[in-house]
């Protein structure tokens, strides 16, 4: 019997240990612990509800936004607050933009490269990998010009010493996708890293900044008037649909075509793990208010699949 | 000087946040200061504004303001007296060189 510990579990923001007990190769029990304490709970004694926000927020910087929004819907809770109809609005389209900049960034930056490998994407015929890459999505960049220029900018990364990468295992047995499918992965890795900081500029227009947009007790800071240089105007609300649309394009262009494309090659993992036994969703995007499960676009509810 | 008068420092309103899109005030929010060391324990973040760390507990605006400008007005007479005292002796040098020669 061995006990395996994994201290600090990276691929996620925060601190996590994990242990695990191996029999015959097989784990037969497992611990996790969070192993740093923020103590935001004994931070907010004392003050200000309007001000819990702010610091809740500050929780993280990668998901951020979401831990403020869910402080100022639990201080309305208490306050028995409601929203308007369009301060409801404006926080759907913060939290979506959150939610689908969040998916890009964990698949892209916090664990691709366990699946993709830099160093094997040089040995990629570009060519090739354009070809592939248009089989499974209408992106404008799935060019041979683009791919042998991102190419080259990994073979004078990986002369320099592969920088923070240096420490990864490249050339490990265990990476199983052909050279062009690397070279994309490695692609859209970098062109994710430049659309992250593009789309969260919606945070930007309606909370001031992102990472921490400002939230507020009771609806949201910001005013609208079309014609007004001093509110959240056409010009905003252009910036803001523009960004959306990008991000639609890059989701079910790059984002959605890389998963399936490296799920693929990675059929053999699916049989780790206990899988998903029992699902619990607290349900997202009010449509009538948060008190009003029924009008939430994503239905709250538990499910199990053979319980255990 | 920042969004928050004296008490915060950033260039926000210059700069701007996220490639110069937005900035809390232009979007709407007041200033929380959140560049500022300790911003978390520098009072409630939604009420006026009328005791700033560094000043009297009692201080007012206004009465910062008159504080500054007392001391503007020390500094000018200062400036003055420093000033009367060392061309004082700058003509007196020029005095001796002056019999000196004669």
């Amino acid at each position: 019997m061995a006990r395996i510990v994994v201290d600090p579990v990276t691929r996620i923001e925060g601190h996590l240990r994990v242990e695990a007990v191996v029999e015959n190769g097989v784990i037969t029990d497992a611990f996790s612990a969070g192993t740093m304490v923020r103590g935001l709970e004994k931070i907010l004694v004392g003050r200000d509800p309007r001000d819990a926000w702010a610091i809740t927020e500050r929780v993280c910087g990668v998901c951020t936004t979401v831990h403020a929004l869910a402080s100022v819907r639990s201080v309305e809770d208490a306050l028995g607050i409601s929203v308007p109809p369009t301060a409801e609005l404006i926080r759907n389209i913060m939290l979506t933009t959150q939610y689908v900049q969040d998916h890009v960034v964990h698949f892209y930056h916090l664990h691709a490269l366990d699946w993709v490998d830099i160093v094997n994407a040089l040995k990629a015929d570009p060519k090739k990998a354009a070809e592939l890459a248009s089989s499974f999505s209408k992106w404008d960049k799935n060019t041979a010009a683009y791919f042998s220029a991102v190419q080259d900018k990994i073979k004078a990364f990986a002369a320099s010493g592969l920088g923070i990468f240096a420490n990864g295992y490249w050339g490990h047995p265990a990476y199983t996708l052909p050279p062009e499918v690397n070279l994309i992965g490695v692609a859209h890795y970098l062109d994710a890293l430049e659309w992250q900081k593009e789309v969260v500029k919606i945070h930007a227009v309606f909370g001031g900044k992102n990472p921490h947009p400002n939230y507020l007790v009771g609806g949201v800071p910001c005013s609208i008037d079309v014609d007004e240089v001093a509110a959240i105007n056409s010009e905003r609300l252009n910036l803001v649909a523009r960004l959306i649309s990008q991000a639609d394009e890059f989701v079910n262009q790059v984002y959605i075509p890389d998963l399936l494309a490296v799920a693929s090659f990675y059929k053999d993992w699916s049989k780790y793990g206990g899988g998903l036994k029992n699902h619990l969703s607290y349900g997202e995007f009010p449509t009538k208010g948060y008190g009003q499960i029924d009008g939430f676009k994503y239905a709250r509810g538990a499910r199990c699949w053979g319980a255990t | 000087m920042g969004c928050k008068g004296p008490v915060t420092y950033n260039a926000c309103s210059v700069v701007r946040w996220n490639d110069g899109t937005s900035y809390p005030i232009q979007s709407g929010h007041g200033c929380i200061g959140c560049s500022e060391e300790g911003f978390w324990d520098n009072g409630p973040l939604y009420q006026h504004r009328s005791q700033f760390p560094g000043f009297g507990i009692e201080s007012t605006a206004d009465t910062i303001g008159t504080a500054v400008g007392l001391t503007t007005i020390a500094g000018v007479a200062a400036h003055a007296v420093v000033t009367n005292i060392r061309k004082h002796k700058v003509i007196a040098e020029v005095h001796a060189e002056e019999q000196k020669e004669s």
